[in-house]
């Protein structure tokens, strides 16, 4: 089972079990971040990557209310940058951050909340290259059939995946009882080596990234019952 | 995986619409505002939904605004839940509190730290 699908399902499991009628809520979220992304910046094989793909995170989120001041969020956080290599071949990297976290709230005032979370991050690295290449079999047997060479698309992924934390503030203004605007502040610190990226089942290393003590700042579209 | 989970949000919605509403059309008073959902809700509030009743309550709520009934109607029913809402949730009960105080006390002493 993939992992995004396992966590959605310990989710749900989770709030089934913990309440008959939890509150359920779903968000779009935007993110600014600022991670140095050495191995990304400098590589002169690949395009450098610009303020959308470096510094800002975009996804979806989904909150579940546990207890009368408690939700349990979950949190998916994308970061991608893709365009083509020197060689010409198709290249995507995308950093995926996953905060599980528990959150308790309260309203100071009406329709205003003050929201405090704290909680894993499971992260993930995918780095893509689509390559065309052209292959002595398929040719010798296009060949045979009277047909030139045709070049042939490969695609693989180098992976990796790491542990951190995460943490912050947020101030959530609900326009009705099922909308609402949340801005956060906050942090995430994730345990990244370069040395633990995985391909074709074999251990290789990867680009060198800083993914510690990173300044997080986010905006919150939430939809809710 | 984004787009995946947006495809099965989506797919999921409409299954539980058309389900829902086959399984009550029958049931359909012939005022749409007599609606057995939006009856909970004006009784209940908005949160006495289930999920599977959501869909239900939106679209008996379109039909019942296009019959004629203000929106202003719809408003007060939001606004009572909005005050019901602040009425459970405007102080930390048990020990929740504690730990918005371990939270703020993380996120300052990192701010803290960075800025200095």
């Amino acid at each position: 089972m993939k992992p995004s699908l396992l966590l959605s399902f310990l989710f749900l499991t989770g709030l089934s079990a913990l309440g008959a009628q939890p509150r359920l809520l779903a968000g779009l979220t935007g993110g600014y971040y600022e991670p140095t992304l050495t191995g990304f910046d400098t590589n002169a094989e690949i395009p450098t990557p610009k303020f959308m793909a470096k510094n800002v995170l975009y996804g979806l989120s989904l909150e579940g209310q546990v207890f009368y001041n408690t939700r349990i969020t979950y949190q998916g956080l994308n970061s991608r940058h893709s365009g083509k290599t020197v060689s010409g071949a198709n290249f995507s990297r995308t950093l995926t951050y996953r905060l599980l976290s528990l959150q308790t709230f309260y309203w100071p005032w009406r329709r205003l909340e003050l929201n405090f979370s704290l909680g894993a991050v499971i992260g993930r690295g995918v780095i893509n290259l689509n390559t065309k290449n052209a292959s002595t079999d398929w040719d010798a047997l296009l060949s045979s059939y009277g047909n030139s060479s045709i070049p042939l698309s490969s695609s693989d992924n180098m992976t990796t995946w790491w542990l951190g934390y995460a943490s912050s503030i947020g101030l959530r203004y609900y326009l009705r009882s099922w909308l609402g605007l949340d801005l956060k502040a906050g942090f995430m610190h994730n345990g990244y080596r370069s040395s633990a990226w995985k391909f074709q089942g074999k251990t290789v290393t990867g680009p060198s990234l800083s993914l510690k003590r990173l300044p997080l700042f986010s905006l919150q579209v939430i939809f809710g019952w | 995986m984004v787009i995946k989970l947006a495809r099965f949000g989506i797919l999921l919605v409409l299954m539980v619409a058309f389900s829902e509403g086959q399984s009550k059309e029958t049931a359909q008073p012939a005022k749409p505002c007599q609606s057995p959902v939006l009856l909970k809700v004006a009784r209940n509030g908005l949160r006495s939904l289930k999920l599977r009743e959501v869909p239900v309550y939106v679209y008996r709520g379109w039909q019942c605004r296009r019959s004629g009934v203000s929106r202003e109607a719809f408003r007060k029913v939001d606004q009572r839940q909005l005050e019901t809402d602040y009425t459970k949730a405007h102080r930390f009960l048990s020990w929740t509190s504690t730990w918005a105080y371990c939270v703020t006390s993380v996120v300052f002493l990192f701010y803290l730290e960075k800025l200095t």
